[in-house]
């Protein structure tokens, strides 16, 4: 090919290039955006039970605990990690939590809370950076000891209910927004302004577009990486304790949609599963659009495995849409 | 790579097995431990060395040992594919309902079956190889769905399975069970496709640097996408076997099987980076894995200790293994 047919952008096969490139540019930043507004439709449309109050308030708090977890899963991803334990990590922390509710030993339970946060986020850390394990082995085997020192630690009955002071917190009101919204937006604040007003925040975006010259400009790349998994381990220990204050109760399950829908929410949010692109508030809009699509379906009375079967399509289409994004980003 | 490098024209026996010994230090290792595990557990328990239990954790090793096969295709090529327990469910549970719904001859129902794994298969590699998706984040989503549609077919044990079904697992060629047999060819076959055949070493390539592959010709998507469509076969056939077993659909059966097929690939010295490994060091992980599993049951070992266990020996392993700088 010469130049002349490069540089010639009027050529239809360039056109269609550059559209198609736009299109997947404009769909990796407003596709959560845009599937809610269709997915609101619908539900205006077939179940109108969606906007009453009572459950309009329930979508708020459930995208508010989910959130959280999608906060912490961001910056792993942003660091070209993911953490697949946060399921577990939510589970053990809300099993603390009803044994704290019998006791009522709160300086254990934050002692218990803080060392189960700094634990499986300096081991998912150490892994990964030290050890050189790809991060969702490393996580998927610290999901697997975390349940397992569950299941141990509690003889299978991870059963309980949450003390009275959290169960208002989880379904209490601020001037009629509800606490677990509240927290979730000081949150969100919190990281926006790390992620794009401090050093840890750049530092936290060059290791994810490039370890090697991150490291060059003097980055502390492992410091860094160590913290992502902190902070998601943090986050899920947050959400573990929200979600039993809302629920009211433990069980064995109580985290277990967490991993793929906050990996989904993320992506679907425009967070690049490559590393170094996208942010928390198109990622907040990805935990939106799956709660809103998680309580539809609840709403029209389909059946549970639905739930499951769209959770997972969410996160194939966003990966889709971003490896499509990033082959063509590649130029290949 | 070090068995590549070319040995001078005298070495002695001695030093080129010191040589490979060193190259091989994960697969030495892993019988290593295997093999003082089933000497220790022979000595302290008659059970244990009882024919019987001995035959028995070779076949129990038939279900990991599918499903690692067609993920050690996987990860050499440099994927990882999470949806292969969900896919065996799907299908057992799919085939136990066919069977009992519709008179269809039983032959038709399990290649029907094995062809439904194949689809899986084939929609992961096409995801992974055309639209450029993330291997392990996408089948995370696919496990996602099959767990949808296996609660979709069943939420409780369904499908009684006729005697010739159950003879898969039962049949017995003198005092070893058929399937044994069939499962050590299976391992036979599959060590002679990666080491000696085209596609084998193209799986290694791709797994080893895509790019370079490219340059050398290869077609890569193709390699990809056969190696998902072979991980999604071995899943269905371990889910067919399952229910072999089982004689019923079970709802919860195949749980755990993605991250134990990943694991034996990374005991077993394989690189989950891609493109280095050998089937022979997954073998010896999936025969490990099947006799700490028998052990536990034979010394009643309460099921919550056995999945604590299990998660730190697979942290130590991975945390032994470092992997190589330049990956």
């Amino acid at each position: 090919m010469s130049n002349k047919a490069i540089i010639d952008s009027k050529s239809p096969a360039v056109t269609r290039r550059a559209t198609g490139g736009r299109v997947l540019d404009w769909l990796s930043q407003y596709a959560a955006f845009s599937a809610i507004l269709l997915t609101l439709a619908v539900a205006a449309a077939v179940a109108p039970a969606f906007f009453s109050p009572g459950n309009l308030r329930t979508v708020l708090v459930q995208t508010a605990i989910l959130g959280i977890v999608v906060l912490g899963q961001t910056v792993a991803l942003i660091g070209r990690g993911l953490d697949m334990s946060v399921a577990a990590v939510m589970t053990f922390a809300a099993v603390f939590v009803t044994q704290s509710a019998a006791s009522g030993n709160w300086g254990l339970l934050l002692a218990q809370l803080v060392l189960l946060a700094v634990a499986v986020g300096l081991a998912n850390g150490l892994l990964v950076t030290w050890r050189r394990v790809p991060p969702f082995v490393a996580t998927f085997a610290l999901l697997i000891v975390i349940d397992g020192a569950r299941l141990a630690y509690t003889r299978g009955q991870s059963a309980g209910s949450a003390p009275g002071w959290l169960k208002e917190i989880g379904s209490g009101s601020i001037l009629g927004v509800p606490i677990p919204v509240l927290i979730w937006l000081v949150l969100l604040g919190a990281f926006l302004v790390a992620l794009t007003k401090t050093t840890w925040g750049r530092w936290l975006y060059a290791v994810g577009s490039n370890r090697e010259s991150a490291r060059h400009i003097g980055v502390p790349v492992s410091t860094v990486v160590i913290s992502t998994f902190l902070i998601t381990a943090a986050a899920a220990v947050v959400a573990g304790v929200l979600l039993s204050g809302y629920l009211g109760y433990v069980d064995n399950t109580l985290g277990s949609n967490y991993n793929l829908n906050s990996m989904a929410a993320a992506i679907i949010g425009g967070v690049a599963f490559t590393g170094g692109r996208g942010g928390v508030i198109g990622a907040s809009m990805g935990a939106l659009l799956l709660a809103i699509l998680t309580n539809l379906l609840v709403v029209m009375g389909l059946g549970i495995f639905w739930q499951q079967i769209v959770q997972g399509a969410v996160l194939v289409i966003a990966v889709v849409i971003q490896g499509l994004r990033a082959r063509r980003a590649e130029g290949s | 790579m070090s068995q590549t490098i070319t040995a001078p024209a005298r070495v002695t026996a001695g030093a080129r097995t010191l040589r490979w010994t060193r190259g091989n230090a994960a697969v030495v290792l892993i019988y290593g431990i295997t093999a003082a595990l089933v000497i220790v557990a022979s000595i302290m328990s008659p059970t244990f060395r009882d024919m019987a239990n001995i035959t028995d954790v070779l076949r129990q090793s038939i279900v990991l040992g599918l499903v690692t096969i067609g993920q050690l295709f996987v990860i050499l090529a440099g994927g990882t594919d999470m949806s292969v327990g969900m896919a065996a469910r799907v299908v057992g549970l799919g085939v136990a309902v066919t069977l009992t719904s519709t008179m269809l001859p039983p032959i038709l129902v399990i290649v029907l079956g094995l062809l439904a794994g194949a689809l899986i298969g084939l929609l992961n590699g096409l995801l992974v190889a055309r639209f450029g998706a993330q291997p392990f984040i996408v089948t995370l989503g696919t496990m996602g769905v099959l767990y949808g549609l296996a609660l979709a077919i069943s939420d409780g044990p369904t499908g009684m399975v006729p005697r010739s079904v159950v003879a898969i697992y039962e049949m017995k060629i003198g005092p070893i069970p058929a399937a044994v047999i069939v499962m050590a060819l299976l391992w036979l076959v599959t060590w002679w496709v990666l080491r000696s055949s085209r596609f084998g070493r193209a799986t290694y390539a791709v797994g080893g640097s895509p790019s370079v592959a490219r340059l050398a010709g290869l077609n890569v998507n193709r390699v990809l996408i056969l190696t998902y469509t072979i991980s999604g076969v071995c899943a269905a056939a371990a889910g067919i076997f399952l229910l072999a077993r089982s004689g019923v659909g079970n709802p919860n059966m195949a749980l755990g099987l993605e991250f134990q097929s990943i694991v034996a690939a990374a005991i077993g010295g394989v690189s989950l980076y891609g493109g280095r490994g050998s089937l022979v060091g997954a073998l010896g992980a999936v025969l490990l894995i099947s006799v700490i599993s028998n052990l536990f049951d034979l010394f009643q070992i309460s099921a919550y200790f056995q999945d604590l266990t299990l998660g730190v020996i697979v942290v130590l392993a991975v945390a032994i293994y470092r992997a190589d700088k330049n990956k």
